[in-house]
């Protein structure tokens, strides 16, 4: 479980003045949990997961990571093995120049023995359907592609939590689709070990995936709910800060006695798309 | 010349400003790769007044058509005219780029003056001496793109949210007063707030009689603005024509591979369950009225 408590990050801009990017914030993340983060740009969602992630040091208040402080787990580098974190630019952070060196370079860094590695980069590409990139530079894959390739790259290290900073954000809609059907394959394949994963998007859509969604606005927690509860229930908060609801909860509350068919949009992590 | 004379849907074309762009079996490869050809027999005309939204799978070739229709690339083969003069040197094109405007992707990334004000003057600043026309201009591109100038003209641009900056980027196009204005993507990245402010300005450039082509994979955006569509598929331009057409046939978007816009695949879901008629709509406040009627119509039967 990782508790986040008083989270409190200033960036300062301006002479004199400071924007506070999270402002008090407190929640949890248990263990076995698919959050989904949503929120208007510059509402704190970015800052949160590097804050999580141990990337952004906190003006004040205090993250715990399975009962130890996030301190002491950046200080051995523990950090690193606990959670792994997907940009939203994979450009960000695919740094080789072969797809099965990028996957591989996790077990590199950990001294996993050649044998072991070469048969756990097999079985991830495989996994995440990308054994036909072998040999491939990075940069000649389509967005879509680096995203994938750069979440297996983090997934092989086995990450207890995983943080996804709007992967999905620069994408077309069949690539959006198939992060999120991966996605799905990995929580589901790892969720009885306690896998979270922690998924931020400017698409609630895709947020009604998850069996929970937190709405940041102003670096406060706006609304914390079931998707099918926050879209029928919460909507005028969702234009006050505007964040849009997906099409049928609208048309369900503006147009009382109609039938929406169910599923016609469905991203939930039990529809086998 | 000819002169092809189109009447807006609303407002007025200035026939002394009236400027179209002609494609001829257009082929192109990058340099890098002079064997894989991105677009190939490519044809087509955008005429004065319109608003062309332009999609395609990732990787078919939309952003490089912006870009050949803009003289920012040139073909290896085939033939561009604009207003009947053909374009082949950079010399050419220098003539009209002032009337092209160009808004790349993520446009807020070339955004490097101190001040907002800095910013949107730059390009205007290259042809006119006059310090106070050029602060005329600056600020009421800023008013346009609703941004005030007394709060944002000596603001940095940089401490902007991402919906200011882009439209900061855009004001600095917007401020040249294009006659055509191009755009990559103008909403990636965006929420819903900064996406409709730059969604409103796209259709208030266009109402005053200017064209506008815009490259969007977000096919919502693009059937609520554009009239025309054309889908890059296959190296050359698949489809020419209305969005009605072209969204009503699933076999036809099957065919490049497209998905349905959800307002479109919302209107077909619920047509067939409440087993009514409602066909070419593009937002969700037409749906809305429009089924708001049947429910009543259908209550008055009963």
């Amino acid at each position: 479980m990782i508790k986040c408590l008083n989270l409190c990050v200033d960036y300062t801009h301006d002479k004199n003045k400071s924007i506070a990017a999270l402002n008090n914030l407190s929640f949890d993340i248990r263990d076995s949990e698919f959050i989904g983060v949503i929120g208007p740009n510059g509402s704190g969602k970015s800052t949160l997961a590097f804050c999580v992630a141990g990337l952004q040091p906190l003006t004040s208040g205090t993250i715990e990571i399975d009962g130890r402080d996030i301190h002491d787990l950046i200080k051995t580098s523990e950090i690193r093995d606990v959670i792994g974190i997907v940009f939203q630019n994979p450009d960000d952070q695919l740094l080789t120049n072969m797809v099965e060196h990028e996957i591989a370079f996790a077990l590199e860094n950990r001294s996993v023995p050649k044998d072991e590695m070469v048969k756990r980069v097999d079985e991830i590409m495989h996994r995440f359907q990308i054994a036909d990139l072998k040999g491939q530079s990075p940069n000649q894959l389509s967005g879509g592609q680096k995203q994938k390739l750069a979440l297996a790259s983090v997934m092989i290290a086995n990450p207890k939590y995983l943080i996804l900073d709007e992967p999905t954000s620069f994408l077309d809609m069949p690539d959006r689709r198939m992060i999120l059907r991966q996605l799905r394959v990995e929580f589901q394949e790892r969720a009885h070990e306690g896998f979270s994963i922690i998924f931020i998007t400017q698409f609630p859509r895709e947020a009604a995936a998850c069996s929970r969604i937190i709405v940041l606005d102003n670096g406060q927690i706006a609304a914390d709910d079931t998707p099918e509860n926050l879209f029928t229930t919460q909507q005028t908060l969702f234009n006050s800060i505007g964040v849009e609801v997906p099409i049928e909860y609208q048309i369900k509350k503006a147009v009382p006695g109609i039938q929406v068919p169910a599923n016609i949009f469905d991203y939930s992590i039990n529809n086998p798309a | 010349m000819i002169i092809q004379l189109i009447i807006p849907l609303s407002g007025t074309v200035d026939i002394r400003n009236y400027m179209q762009i002609d494609l001829k079996n257009i082929h192109f490869a990058y340099p890098v790769r002079p064997d894989i050809p991105v677009l190939s027999g490519l044809s087509c005309t955008i005429n004065q007044g319109e608003l062309i939204g332009v999609i395609g799978k990732t990787g078919s070739g939309k952003s490089t058509f912006l870009q050949l229709c803009t003289g920012f690339l040139f073909p290896n083969s085939g033939k561009i005219r604009i207003d009947g003069t053909e374009m082949t040197k950079a010399k050419d094109w220098s003539t009209v780029r002032r009337k092209l405007g160009f808004v790349f992707q993520f446009p807020e990334k070339q955004l490097f003056e101190e001040s907002v004000f800095a910013d949107v003057a730059f390009g205007i600043s290259k042809y006119i001496d006059e310090k106070d026309e050029i602060k005329r201009r600056g600020h009421a591109a800023l008013e346009e793109m609703g941004l005030p100038p007394e709060e944002f003209a000596e603001r940095s641009p940089h401490h902007l949210s991402s919906g200011e900056q882009r439209r900061v980027a855009l004001a600095g196009i917007i401020v040249l007063e294009p006659e055509m204005l191009f755009l990559d993507e103008p909403t990636i990245g965006l929420d819903q707030k900064g996406a409709s402010e730059v969604e409103s300005i796209i259709t208030r450039f266009h109402r005053n009689g200017k064209t506008v082509c815009v490259v969007s994979h977000n096919l919502d955006f693009i059937v609520r603005i554009a009239e025309r569509i054309l889908v890059i598929a296959g190296r050359t331009i698949k489809f020419d024509g209305t969005k009605n057409l072209l969204f009503s046939n699933n076999g036809l978007l099957q065919s490049f591979e497209l998905e349905k816009p959800e307002i479109v695949a919302l209107c077909e879901a619920i047509a067939e369950q409440q087993k009514i008629n409602i066909q070419g709509i593009y937002t969700i406040g037409e749906l809305i009225d429009s089924l708001t009627r049947a429910m009543n119509s259908q209550k008055t039967r009963v």
